[in-house]
């Protein structure tokens, strides 16, 4: 499913080089539920963003899906690879402020140029199963931190995308909302039959997923 | 897309209110300050109906008599005539002139003075229409049309003064004045009277012709005074009858210009008059702008509208940088989500066209009222009811209204998108994950 050989990511600055990243060499399988842990700094959410064509190797190959993912290509192709195979659950939600719960739901499926009535309709279906069907226009600022990450899941999930990317997707939860939504990516995992890399730093979480990869200074070292 | 652009706006409308009101305020001053100057540079541009390159004007003065050099015996109104005559003769035999012709008072482009009239087109009198008449004496040789290089109305050709023009009551009358007296410009041959119920017969139709380069066209009609139909000699005529001349395409001017100052000047002195030099009619032009304070005019109407988009152009990108920077995250979150940089741009752009569009449409409202009650800003001043009807857009009140609301739209429209496309523009082209780390 996804494929890392070799990478490497090297931020420059005019005085200073950090390698972020050095020579991963990393497999993900469909369907498995891969936690990656590491201290602060290790490079966790350099990789995610590099799975996640958000970011590109200073060198190494990406494949996903067989496919061998060129950094280069089009950006008209870039974004509907992202659209259709990709979903994104960030840390701080990363919610458009201005728009009501729905409307951010639906988004990804206007970019990918489905109606306006049928966009409302699958909205609405995901909310439904994330349990927010009673707050379709509300702001993002009207609701909790759960809410808000539930609300994450949902556009994550509503284009059906085969990976999910998660970056500390309970971090900014208290225990309870972190458990609910962790539940709710267990549940994507089994009945979707998602593929789900989530970047953690709560060790509990991580033994629930399928398999447990360790980053220290860039390096992978499980 | 649209609709979830008005829903952003809409929810944002305390931040994109004070967009708005300062969009209104930009929107009415900068109404006030291009109307002035997009009306005036109009009628400037309008085109003169004459040839200005290559037209002189001759300087002459008298002794006064308590000068050592004038002489009383020479100062009879018949040797004046002659004196003059033998100048006129001078300046026609000038291998550069091409054309000349000798006004009748202060009948000359850009001269600062206007000699209205009335004229009618039927001998009952029943059709007055005011018109500006252009003196002139044929004497021998003289050509006013050729000297302006006046052009025929219908077939654009360069005209000719009529040979017999000195002997019969004969008129030339500007494309305007045919239209406001007989509703047509082919009227060569039709007779029309002036106040003092003498006939003229139509001999030509000039295109429309500006006596003021500020000024729009006025109706104008070339003929000779009703008492003279030849150079009368008087006490004045170094200005009652000024000399103009046309010189010859082919002639530098410059070298003309310091030919005539060294060797010709000199010899133009006939009894008590003499010549103190020539002047282009741009120079005249110039002069007249100056005194009657429309350079002046045109300068601060430019420079108050320079000064004013500067700070508006400051103003609204400022305004549009900020508020595109402050979603940055936004950005890169519609890029992880599938969304092209085409596809951010465009919606970045149709949100501030929208604010813009919504503000301006609410300060050409007020800008209607405002103008309703007081009128435009600037109104040429020579322009009457009658000569409303030219076809200038800044004489239609709708036209008028038009486009200066459409100049304003379309500058602040240019301005907001050039404040939303840099910003917007460097964000998409950064990696995604550098946008979303801008919390």
């Amino acid at each position: 499913m996804i494929k890392l050989s070799g990478i490497n990511k090297i931020y420059r600055t005019n005085e200073i080089e950090t390698q972020a990243l050095e020579n991963v060499n990393l497999e993900v399988k469909t369907g498995e539920f891969l936690s990656i842990m590491g201290p602060s700094g290790c490079g966790k959410s350099t990789l995610l963003n590099i799975i996640g064509l958000l970011d590109s190797p200073s060198s190494g190959t990406i494949e996903i899906n067989g496919k061998l993912i060129d950094t280069k290509m089009s950006d008209k192709a870039l974004a509907k690879f992202r659209n259709e195979t990709l979903g994104f659950v960030f840390q701080s939600f990363h919610l458009i402020p201005s728009l009501n719960v729905i409307d951010n739901v639906q988004l990804p499926l206007m970019y990918r140029g489905i109606s306006h009535k049928e966009s409302i309709e699958r909205a609405k279906a995901v909310l439904n199963r994330v349990g927010l069907s009673h707050r379709l226009h509300h702001m993002p600022s009207q609701l909790s931190g759960g809410q808000c990450q539930r609300v994450a899941i949902a556009r994550a999930i509503i284009g059906q995308p085969q990976i999910i990317l998660t970056d500390e997707p309970t971090g900014n939860l208290d225990s309870k909302m972190g458990t609910e939504v962790m539940a709710l990516l267990h549940q994507l995992n089994v009945d979707d039959h998602c593929t789900i890399v989530m970047v953690t730093h709560n060790e509990e979480q991580a033994k629930q997923t399928s398999r447990i990869v360790r980053f220290f200074d860039g390096r992978q070292v499980q | 897309m649209f609709r979830t652009i008005l829903k952003q706006i809409w929810n944002q409308r305390l931040q994109n209110g004070w967009i708005f009101f300062e969009l209104l305020l930009v929107g009415i001053f900068l109404w006030v300050v291009l109307d002035p100057l997009c009306s005036q540079t109009a009628n400037k541009n309008i085109d003169r109906g004459y040839q200005q390159e290559g037209m002189y004007l001759l300087n002459m003065n008298k002794y006064a008599p308590n000068s050592h050099k004038y002489n009383k015996e020479l100062d009879s109104d018949s040797l004046a005539r002659l004196q003059y005559l033998d100048i006129i003769r001078a300046i026609r035999n000038l291998p550069e002139v091409e054309s000349f012709s000798v006004t009748y008072g202060m009948s000359y482009a850009n001269s600062g003075a206007f000699n209205g009239g009335e004229i009618f087109a039927d001998s009952a009198f029943s059709l007055k229409k005011h018109y500006q008449a252009y003196f002139f004496c044929p004497v021998e040789g003289s050509d006013i049309l050729r000297t302006y290089r006046f052009r025929d109305a219908q077939s654009g050709e360069v005209m000719t003064i009529a040979p017999d023009f000195a002997t019969r009551n004969l008129i030339y009358i500007s494309e305007n004045l045919a239209r406001l007296l007989y509703d047509r410009t082919d009227v060569v041959g039709e007779k029309c009277y002036d106040y003092n119920k003498t006939e003229y017969e139509i001999a030509g139709v000039f295109k429309d012709y500006k006596d003021r380069d500020y000024n729009q066209p006025y109706p104008t009609a070339l003929l000779t005074p009703y008492f003279s139909k030849s150079l009368r000699g008087s006490a004045n005529m170094h200005w009652q009858n000024m000399i103009m001349f046309r010189i010859k395409d082919n002639v530098d001017a410059d070298e003309f210009e310091h030919r005539f100052e060294n060797e010709i000047k000199p010899t133009l002195a006939r009894g008590n008059y003499y010549c103190t030099g020539i002047s282009t009619f741009e120079e005249i032009a110039l002069k007249t702008a100056h005194t009657f304070g429309e350079l002046n005019q045109a300068r601060k109407n430019f420079a108050f509208a320079i000064f004013g988009l500067l700070c508006v152009f400051l103003g609204i990108v400022g305004t549009f940088w900020v508020r595109a920077n402050m979603r940055r995250q936004e950005i890169g979150v519609m890029r992880s989500i599938g969304a092209s940089k085409s596809r951010i741009m465009l919606q970045y752009l149709t949100e501030s066209g929208i604010l813009v569009t919504a503000a301006i449409l609410v300060s050409t409202i007020i800008m209607a009222n405002y103008v309703y009650a007081n009128g435009f800003f600037y109104y040429p001043s020579m322009v009457t009811l009658e000569t409303i009807a030219a076809d200038y857009w800044q004489n239609s009140p709708l036209l008028h209204f038009g486009v200066i609301s459409g100049v304003v739209y379309l500058v602040t429209l240019l301005i907001a998108l050039i404040g939303t496309y840099i910003p917007v523009s460097r964000t998409i082209n950064e990696l995604p994950s550098e946008a979303l780390r801008d919390e």
